[in-house]
């Protein structure tokens, strides 16, 4: 019988075999060689990877896409469980507002980017014109690297954190009330009450949140690239278009080591966070 | 057997990558033999959690490419066999008490 069910789940492992190992293999195999396009491939060995990790570019596109993934889930977490917290627990306001934080979901990367580009273009768009007449500040995505960080760290919080939201109200929703009553009979403060009945209860959803929301921040593309190139200079290039550039500049190689150190650091992370998130409840005893 | 060898002409085959890859797939094989012969017993070793011996191995390949990275990172690749030593030694403490 345990044999039988192998061979029911024979064609879906075929199927990720196909999608998922066998491009992983090839992207492998160019990381150890060094091949550019119309030239026979030569065995490279560890020789991309050591340019990979001696390139300032790389490292630096590294560092801002950590310093990014970082700030984006520390304001987004928070945001969206204390947005989901406020949202109604029922009636007919409850659709309109999930509706409502759900619109932003299905705007696609490349329309988001779009978005926002033309919301911040100089002395034309909305925010620029904001900060002109309120701040006296003229806003330069273009041009200037803190007002296009800035733009696009704000840009995936508009566009995220309404997931987080959804994921968090699903997560409230299902707490029974009884949790809630004993904290009141028991005196616990509202604090008391979120740190020892709300966030325990929410840790398997929070658990998906995070490391959905890491690895999409971690694979940012079209957002900084429509909306500023990926400049001024290469403030807003992030690993994702740093790797696209090296690939579209043929250097296959050198593009696929970059690739797979990319791959090592989004499954160690999501390790680390899995492994942590899983066990940070089981030590309270309260 | 050339049909085959155009077909997967575009992966870039060479001789070390395909023994890297055969390693993994018979070290794969070999641990699904050895459960089906003696289940693992899930335990608690150094580690801050409990793991099985498919967990250790996953955490022996992992860490042993991130040694060798990390010492490509900081010391551009010299002397790669001292990382290699370092990671087969750490690899044996993790699957023996980890």
């Amino acid at each position: 019988m345990k044999n039988r069910a192998w061979l029911f789940v024979a064609p879906v492992l075929l199927l990720v075999a196909l999608n998922a190992l066998v491009p992983i293999m090839a992207v492998i195999n160019y990381s150890l060689h060094y091949s550019f396009a119309g030239s026979a491939p030569e065995f490279a060995g560890l020789n991309n990877y050591i340019e990979v990790f001696t390139d300032p570019d790389f490292l630096g596109a590294l560092r801002r896409q950590f310093l990014f993934s970082f700030c984006v889930l520390l304001v987004q977490i928070p945001l969206g469980i204390l947005i989901a917290m406020q949202l109604p627990k029922s009636g007919k306001s409850v659709v309109v507002c999930l509706v409502l934080l759900g619109i932003p979901l299905l705007i696609p990367h490349t329309v988001v980017g779009l978005l926002w580009r033309i919301m911040t273009v100089y002395e034309v768009g909305i925010i620029s014109k904001i900060f002109s007449y309120v701040f006296d500040y003229s806003y330069r995505v273009t041009q200037n690297p803190v007002d296009a960080v800035l733009t696009i760290f704000f840009l995936d919080v508009w566009h995220w954190t309404p997931l987080v939201v959804l994921l968090s109200y699903a997560g409230l929703v299902a707490i029974p009330d009884q949790f809630y009553q004993a904290a009141a009979i028991d005196g616990a403060s509202a604090w008391k009450t979120f740190r020892y009945v709300t966030l325990p209860k929410l840790r398997a959803v929070l658990i998906i949140a995070l490391l959905l929301r890491f690895m999409d921040s971690f694979m940012i593309y079209a957002e900084p690239f429509i909306i500023s190139g990926g400049g001024p200079g290469n403030w807003n290039t992030y690993l994702n278009q740093y790797v696209a550039r090296k690939a579209e500049s043929y250097e296959l190689g050198y593009a696929g080591a970059a690739s797979i150190a990319y791959l090592y650091i989004v499954v160690v992370c999501c390790f680390i966070f899995y492994t942590i998130m899983t066990n940070l409840g089981k030590g309270i005893k309260r | 057997m050339e049909w085959l060898e155009e077909q997967v002409r575009w992966m870039q085959w060479s001789l070390p990558s395909a023994i890297f890859f055969l390693a993994l797939f018979f070290t794969l094989i070999g641990m699904s033999i050895w459960e089906g012969y003696r289940p693992c017993v899930r335990r608690k070793g150094f580690l801050p959690m409990v793991t099985t011996r498919g967990d250790r191995l996953f955490l022996g390949i992992i860490s042993t490419i991130g040694i060798c990275m990390l010492w490509i990172g900081l010391f551009k690749g010299v002397l790669m066999i001292l990382p290699l030593v370092i990671a087969a030694v750490w690899f044996f403490v993790l699957a023996k008490w980890g």
